[in-house]
């Protein structure tokens, strides 16, 4: 086999692996979603590596867009003191490839808006982001519908496009999104934006059930998740869990130089 | 570019797509809403009672047909071709958004939504909104940005009165883009009991096609009366574009009558190179508010700021049937700065008596510099999409006046 072919194999393996060997072991995989460049543009390789220590499993680096109208006020908020500090989707990049450097296993996937991808250049996107060993892609305004072409370049890249399902898809969305699924399928708890809330929709149980119908790819669960006992109550029936807001939160209760450790704090109480 | 060779004009095709532009980019929560959205239009543009009633609306509530008005005075004063005048502003609330905002209300109903949302900017499709949904008893929350709520208060107390809630919006640049923004954050989390009246042809399909369908009503009675009364088509149609939807209204009429000049007038706000809201002239296409169309955003992609007098041209994006008309050359798009605007404001006034809103202004400031150059022989269409009590305050401003 030779480099390239072995490098593409690792790659793939990462997201795989890591649901693979918590199912094995019959644990949750942890996922948490942060903005690139926030509170400070320096910040976002240092709460990496307390979060991996801190037993997340895999690691969402939000690209901010100024208009992200899947987002809550707390990660819009976290987008646009990036935004400001002057983050962009290069240095976003940039930023993947230092926490790579330091973290070969963990798996890594971009979150971000369409335009943000439109802008850079699909392909180029895409190219960079395979050399770099970022795993997945997750487009907040690019449901399964209007995927095709993004999936023909993030195959050809052999990048995970990752799908976001809603408790209003129809069994069409969820079949098309089961059929290309690669790495997880990302399911969105409730209705409405990110953002922390009390209680998690029970119809949450229902799509997933659907989802298992289709797929036998991984499945995640996210928006609104802040506590273990959510978390707990989620595992019964899901693979994986995704925190963001929750984090983001944190971060904005304390001082910026405190970012990762108020990062480590919360995680140790939620994630048990 | 088959389009434009063949007679007929049918767009968008399934997937709401306009040539590349267009298309659903949302996120995954509010598809089956779309979907729901685009079979009950199907179904009620294919029925006659549906039609019936928004006929009947249009008729006794609005005041359709608004007329066709040849505007002598200012023909004279510009020393050009003959122009005549399409009096949206003469409807029930003073602006075309209404024809948008009873058709939409009817397919609310249909689908059994209590709760509207609506964006505004100028204040305008506001108002069409609160109205639409005192005289159907529904529920209505308008979002408006902050900026817009100080710069057009007296709709905001129209709205007020009429019983809809203001939902001041502070995010951003605190204009229409982040209205809307937050309409559809609430669309998202209120999707099942909550019908979204978007108030241009903006937005993910099926709503740019839904918004110009309803609006084409403009288009419509304006060919009949224009041929009846001058006995041909005009040369030119002459319609302001910010997000697009006064524009697309009367051009459907005229869409595929290829020997007549459709040309959109955007904001150029303080100057092309300045701070503008010329989104065809200076944009680039990108994804805004679910649909790919041209877009003013920066060189990483970020959504720039748009600024214009009017408020209801200050929007960063602009329709995706616009962006393909421009790309096969069907339509053109040029533009008019503030102080244009202004200019073409006192014109109407002053030779017709006709105080027209600040956005069918721009298309005036342009014309004012465009006629001397149009063969006398010609024959105009300007669309007058609303009028201007509403910008008295910024025109007084301006001319530094205080009221």
């Amino acid at each position: 086999m030779n480099n390239k072919r072995d490098y593409k194999m690792k790659k793939n393996n990462r997201i795989k692996t890591t649901f693979e060997s918590n199912i094995n072991k019959n644990k949750i995989t942890n996922i948490i979603y942060i903005t690139a460049g926030f509170p400070e543009k320096n910040s976002t390789e240092k709460i990496v590596d307390v979060a991996i220590k801190s037993g997340v499993d895999i690691i969402e680096i939000g690209i901010p867009f100024s208009d992200p109208l899947g987002d809550g006020p707390i990660i819009q908020e976290a987008g646009q003191i990036a935004l400001e500090s002057g983050i962009n989707t290069s240095k976003c990049l940039k930023i993947a490839k230092n926490i790579r450097l330091s973290h070969s296993e963990i798996p890594l996937i971009f979150m971000g808006y369409y335009n943000s991808l439109l802008s850079y250049g699909v392909e180029n996107f895409c190219s960079e982001v395979q050399s770099i060993g970022v795993d997945g892609l997750i487009i907040a305004d690019l449901p399964p519908s209007e995927s095709e072409e993004m999936l023909r370049i993030t195959k050809k890249y052999d990048i995970s496009l990752i799908p976001l399902l809603a408790i209003t898809s129809s069994d069409e969305s969820i079949r098309t999104a089961c059929k290309n699924a690669d790495g997880f399928i990302y399911c969105i708890s409730s209705l409405g934006v990110t953002g922390v809330r009390n209680t998690i929709s029970s119809r949450i149980n229902t799509l997933v059930s659907k989802v298992r119908k289709y797929t036998d790819t991984p499945v995640a669960v996210g928006f609104g998740i802040s506590n273990n006992e959510q978390i707990m109550d989620i595992a019964e029936f899901s693979d994986g869990i995704i925190i963001g807001s929750a984090v983001i939160k944190s971060i904005m209760n304390g001082e910026k130089q405190y970012a990762s450790k108020n990062v480590g704090k919360f995680l140790s109480e939620v994630i048990k | 570019m088959s389009n434009v060779n063949s007679k007929k004009y049918n767009q968008p095709d399934v997937n709401g797509r306009y040539g590349q532009y267009g298309g659903k980019f949302v996120p995954e929560t509010l598809m089956s809403a779309l979907s729901e959205l685009d079979n009950a239009y199907e179904e009620a543009s294919k029925s006659n009672d549906f039609w019936m009633e928004f006929n009947e609306l249009s008729s006794n509530y609005v005041g359709r047909p608004t007329p066709l008005y040849f505007a002598k005075n200012l023909s004279k004063k510009l020393n050009g071709p003959d122009i005549y005048i399409k009096r949206e502003d003469l409807t029930h609330t003073g602006a075309h958004k209404i024809n948008n905002a009873i058709g939409q209300a009817l397919l609310a109903k249909k689908l059994g939504k209590k709760r509207i949302i609506a964006e505004t900017g100028a204040g305008q499709h506001g108002v069409a909104t609160a109205t639409v949904c005192a005289q159907m008893d529904l529920e209505c929350i308008i979002y408006m940005g902050e900026e817009d709520i100080q710069r057009q208060s007296q709709n905001v107390y129209r709205m007020n009165e009429l019983g809809a809630k203001i939902e001041s919006v502070k995010n951003g640049s605190r204009t229409l883009k982040d209205a809307i923004n937050e309409a559809i954050r609430d669309w998202v989390s209120n999707v099942e009991t909550t019908h979204y009246i978007i108030g241009s042809v903006v937005g993910p399909h099926p709503y740019p096609k839904i918004v110009r369908d309803f609006q084409a009503i403009i288009g419509c009675e304006a060919r009949e009366q224009f041929i009846k009364m001058t006995g041909s088509l005009p040369d030119y149609v002459v319609a302001c574009v910010g997000g697009g939807s006064n524009a697309m209204g009367i051009f459907s009429g005229f869409i595929e009558d290829r020997d007549v000049g459709l040309i959109g007038v955007e904001a150029a706000g303080e100057g092309l190179n300045e701070k503008h809201a010329a989104t065809m002239s200076k944009g680039r296409p990108g994804v805004l508010h679910g649909s790919l169309s041209y877009l003013l955003q920066d060189e990483h992609g970020q959504v720039t700021e748009a600024h214009s007098i009017s408020a209801g041209l200050d929007y960063p994006g602009v329709g995706p049937e616009h962006s393909y008309l421009k790309d096969i050359e069907r339509a053109q798009y040029v533009s008019a700065t503030d102080t244009e605007a202004l200019e073409g404001f006192r014109l109407l006034s002053r030779t017709e008596g006709i105080i027209p809103a600040l956005e069918p202004a721009h298309a005036l400031g342009y014309m004012i510099n465009w006629i001397p150059k149009v063969s006398k022989d010609n024959k105009i269409l300007f669309l007058l999409s609303g009028r201007g009590d509403k910008d008295l305050n910024t025109v007084a401003e301006a001319s530094g006046f205080k009221i």
